[in-house]
């Protein structure tokens, strides 16, 4: 057993573990955290996926001791309850059935929007090919990943505080480099609420 | 930050679930209602001493509470696999009691605080349980009205309601509001009902008509959880002293386990145990990965079974044909097809296979079970929470009361998992180790033991006559099914096969028959089940898999009247309005009328050019200039229960690489009532990519002795870049009388399963001229079919 510091959505944590103990059992059980999720152990699925330096990461086939860097979770997506675009657009499409992969999902999403801001639609298949999903939602998490870009780049240019995240920002634990306070949350969210306009029509449709 | 819902506080009131979650260090999150069920619906809180006896179907506080804060909890016994359909039950309970949407939340799946409506399973939670949840809401609206009345002194029916709030007509000033009349406390209204299917009060429920939030999408209130990563899953589930434990199975199918070396684990730090019951083995540890390295490492003599316990899969279909089937159903008989066909002026056959198929769940089966106060909790993903409890009761010899499950949301419910397996071995050892235990099974251990889908062997024949109409046609099945394994069965369950507690006579399985309403002159239909040589404790064991046998079936089904309409020289389209168009009469589900609805709808929607299959192709050759990929479109059509499917697939076949690519999908949808437009279409578009994984990539690999294909590698599933880039769902309402106020309300959570392999064999026998008549069509075995044929 060794003494392993790990900096995680910006806080810093001591644990006692195994220097091989992979990653994804530290986060869960140590720090109690349940974005990654076990699902294969041998790095094939992506359930498990965090970001460290801007990467995401297989945090199952990763021994926590050779960690270097900050690991942001899908929790620390959305500091102060504030939801990365990202996530929002997963709201906005509904996107989950189960739910199960999509920390996978987004937290791929995420490194992949902050090294190219603007994917194709080869590029959005291409790297997110080896994060699955059991329910087959790729249809509906390709839409999203398109209407995360444009959100991020819709807000990015107009606000103090780049949305897109870029790379040199990546590492933050969250996606926002301006100091976050409750007043820029806010700011951002009255931002948002005015791009993406409200969240979905709720009207009664006429079926064929 | 994601407003909490309301009265959700109220809902958690000192529970043993929050007592539960403080202990162990992990807050409660104020949203995502159902995804932690959690309390006592009466705002009780003695779950943590039991006994937990069964919540009272007949008792309308069962199934509703009304808060003072004028907000509704509504306690239904279904779980939610990720189809949305707990949001489904809110919208048709908040239309039956009239109060809005957003003042309501939903509990379900938890044994001892929900009525049990059994949990998920065949599409019916709409189609069967939804009706109960809106006559008790009905009931609920007609006890408040009554209340109102007494209150504010004047007659029912000059009473109106909205939104909670019960207003006199002639004088809006007067009102109350459902929180004031009964906010908090019980209603004390008995309803009637043989079983929970019929439950129902007084109250009539709603014509389609007056419906409000039934038809909209409001978006699932289960999905801001799972995105922000604040929701707690059933593989989260913690408890104070909890240990981890692991299964060691046998290395092949029937091996008897002969001896354990114990001292190989013993110096592992944390190791609490090794639990062998049997051939049954698991390794107790008190960290996550203390247990899967003991796991790896521990040292086990088995002995392998003196014969091999199957074919492997290469030589199955011939195993299958030559074996002596264990049961015959009698065979669906129109007409004489025998002599049709011999009378017929062109006939044709072919054979069709279809291999067992996993869940593979995303996330291996897990677990955990807390045997604290001589009880027993179980913290599970399963569908069936109900089942797994009195399955587990008896399996450990407890009192149905004194056992509980938990339901939380997990990965993929999609029929008989090895959840069921997994509640039953972390109960099993939680007994045996006297500490909470959570147990996970390991990716090659899910892919390998979990149960299957059936495979199928199917021989078709078919006669036309002289003008092309198909007069006869024969289908004869065979399933390897024998001794499939039903829900959280204490005697076939996979713990109890391996410690030898089995039942006596395995279960006869079953095998299908196509579900069409083709009007054919001779038709005969049968089907038989077959065994595989082992039949326990093997990881070729059936059981249901999302539309079980649908997708197999209609595969050959559909599959071959694609081959008599391009033998007929037919359109494939009109081939089969040709068949549905044949009778007069239709069912009382108005079938007949729908199918033909919905067939015509696939085909406007995707734009379909009426010509015979194959496509004709300027070149056939790749060296004399035919283009690298080949394009193609197919049709199938099908129905599960009452709901009626028709789709098109449009693919892209490389000839250079045998992929197959579905670029575009059209699926016309007819499950009668619609309750939230959204939510159906992403579940239908889930539902189709499954049986497009089905039908290009899965197949349960295995040599004479085990499975061999054990992780996404070896055992591969659809990715992001299979994803076809359009879908089109079209949602139909076919029914004769489409306005009618009692528009039935069906199930969609698995038709849309049941044509997809049918239309992308049809498509790519449309782009090729080649017909693939086994599953899956994986890269390698298109390519060889394509050079064999040389395209």
């Amino acid at each position: 057993m060794s003494k392993i510091t790990l900096r995680v959505n910006g806080n810093s944590h001591t644990v006692e573990v195994e220097p091989s103990t992979p990653l994804l059992y530290v986060l869960r059980n140590d720090l109690g955290l349940h974005g990654p999720r076990f699902g294969c152990g041998l790095g094939q699925c992506g359930a498990c996926a965090v970001i460290i330096n801007g990467v995401a990461t297989r945090s199952c086939i990763t021994p926590t001791s050779s960690v270097r860097g900050e690991v942001t979770t899908l929790e620390g997506l959305a500091p102060h309850g504030t939801l990365h675009p990202i996530q929002q657009a997963w709201i906005d499409e509904q996107v989950p059935q189960c739910g199960f992969c999509q920390n996978g999902q987004i937290m791929t999403a995420k490194a992949l929007l902050d090294r190219n801001p603007n994917p194709t639609d080869a590029q959005i298949r291409d790297g997110m090919n080896r994060t699955l999903c059991r329910c087959m939602t790729y249809y509906r998490i390709q839409t999203a990943i398109k209407r995360a870009a444009k959100m991020m780049a819709d807000a990015s240019p107009a606000s103090a505080c780049g949305y897109a995240g870029a790379p040199g920002a990546a590492a933050a634990p969250g996606w926002c480099a301006e100091p976050r306070t409750w007043e820029s949350e806010a700011r951002h969210q009255r931002q948002f609420a005015l791009r993406v306009g409200p969240q979905r029509k709720c009207k009664k449709e006429v079926i064929a | 930050m994601i407003p909490p819902i309301p009265a959700i506080d109220a809902a958690l009131d000192a529970t043993t679930r929050r007592a539960f979650l403080k202990t162990s260090g992990m807050l409660v999150v104020g949203f995502g209602a159902a995804a932690v069920a959690r309390a006592n619906p009466l705002g009780g809180a003695l779950e943590a001493e039991g006994p937990y006896p069964d919540p009272d179907f007949r008792q309308l506080d069962s199934w509703i509470v009304v808060h003072a804060d004028n907000t509704a909890t509504f306690y239904v016994g279904k779980t939610d696999c990720g189809q949305g359909t707990g949001t489904s039950f809110r919208q048709m309970m908040s239309d039956e009691l009239d109060i809005a949407f957003d003042k309501t939340t939903c509990i379900m799946g938890s044994t001892d605080v929900t009525v049990d409506q059994g949990g998920s399973g065949g599409s019916d939670a709409i189609q069967v349980d939804g009706w109960p949840m809106r006559r008790v809401a009905a009931e609920a609206r007609r006890v408040l009205l009554e209340m109102g009345s007494a209150r504010l002194g004047a007659p029912i029916d000059e009473l109106a309601v909205h939104d909670g709030v019960i207003t006199v007509k002639s004088d809006p000033s007067k009102k109350i509001t459902y929180g004031d009349l009964i906010g908090g406390k019980r209603f004390n209204v008995t309803l009637t009902g043989n079983n929970i299917d019929a439950t129902t009060g007084v109250a009539k429920v709603k014509a389609v008509q007056e419906l409000n939030m039934v038809g909209r999408s409001p978006q699932r209130y289960d999905i801001p959880a799972k995105v922000d990563g604040s929701l707690t899953w059933a593989v989260d589930a913690k408890a104070p002293r909890m240990v981890h434990a692991r299964n060691v199975k046998p290395p092949v199918a029937g091996a008897r386990l002969v001896r354990i070396d114990e001292s190989s684990v013993r110096n592992i730090p944390g190791f609490v145990k090794v639990v062998s019951s049997g051939n049954y083995v698991a390794v107790v540890c008190e960290r996550e990965e203390q247990a899967v390295k003991a796991a790896r490492q521990i040292k086990i003599q088995w002995q392998k079974p003196a014969a091999p316990p199957f074919p492997t899969s290469e030589d199955l279909y011939d195993y299958m044909r030559g074996a002596t089937p264990t049961s015959s159903p009698r065979p669906s008989v129109t007409g004489n097809a025998d002599e049709a066909l011999a009378g017929a002026a062109k006939t044709i056959e072919a054979d069709y296979e279809v291999p067992f198929q996993g869940h593979t769940a995303f996330s291996p089966a897990h677990a955990m079970a807390d045997p604290s106060n001589d009880q027993m909790t179980i913290y599970s993903n399963d569908m069936k929470s109900y089942g797994l409890r009195n399955g587990v009761a008896q399996f450990l010899q407890m009192p149905r009361d004194r056992v509980r499950v938990v339901w939380m949301e997990g990965p993929q419910g999609y029929g008989r998992t090895a959840a069921d397996d997994a509640g039953f071995e972390a109960a099993f050892l939680a007994k045996e180790i006297g500490r909470p235990v959570r147990v996970q099974w390991m990716r090659d251990e899910e892919s390998a033991w979990d149960t299957k889908g059936p495979a199928y062997a199917v021989k078709m024949r078919g006669g036309l006559d002289g003008q092309g109409n198909l007069v006869a046609l024969e289908y004869t099945a065979r399933a390897a099914d024998y001794n499939h394994v039903g829900y959280n069965e204490p005697d076939t369950v996979l713990i109890a096969q391996l410690m030898g507690k089995r039942r006596a006579t395995p279960a006869s399985g079953g095998a299908s028959l196509p579900s069409d309403m083709y009007a054919i002159p001779n038709r005969r239909m049968a089907a038989h089940v077959v065994a595989l040589p082992l039949v326990w404790e093997t990881p070729l064991r059936t059981g249901n898999l999302r539309d079980p046998n649908g997708p197999q079936v209609t595969f050959a089904a559909e599959s071959f009247i694609d081959e008599l309409a391009a033998a007929a020289k037919a359109d494939p389209v009109e081939f089969r309005l040709k068949l549905l168009n044949a009778a007069a009469t239709d069912d009382e589900g108005f079938r007949r009328a729908r199918s033909i609805a919905v067939v015509k709808a696939a085909a406007q929607a995707y734009g379909w050019d009426t010509r015979p299959s194959p496509k004709p192709r300027p070149s056939t050759s790749l060296r004399a200039g035919g283009g690298r990929v080949l394009t193609g479109r197919g049709i199938s059509y099908s129905f599960r229960n009452q709901t009626i499917v028709a789709e098109i697939a449009e693919v892209e076949v490389n000839r250079d690489t045998g992929r197959v690519w579905v670029k575009r999908l059209v699926c016309a949808h007819d499950c009668g009532l619609v309750i939230n437009p959204e939510a159906l279409r992403r579940t239908i578009e889930g539902a189709m990519l499954h049986a497009i994984s089905r039908a290009l990539r899965e197949e349960v690999q295995f040599d004479t002795e085990k499975v061999t294909g054990v992780d996404w590698n070896s055992s591969p599933t659809l990715t992001h870049a299979d994803c076809p880039a359009t879908i089109d769902v079209v949602l139909v309402n076919g029914d004769p009388n489409p306005n009618r106020p009692d528009l039935p309300h069906y199930g969609a959570g698995e038709a849309a399963c049941k044509p997809m392999i049918a239309a992308v064999a049809n498509a790519i026998y449309d782009a090729t001229g080649i017909r693939l008549r086994r599953v899956p069509f994986r890269d390698a075995r298109v390519l060889a079919a394509l050079e064999a044929a040389g395209v």
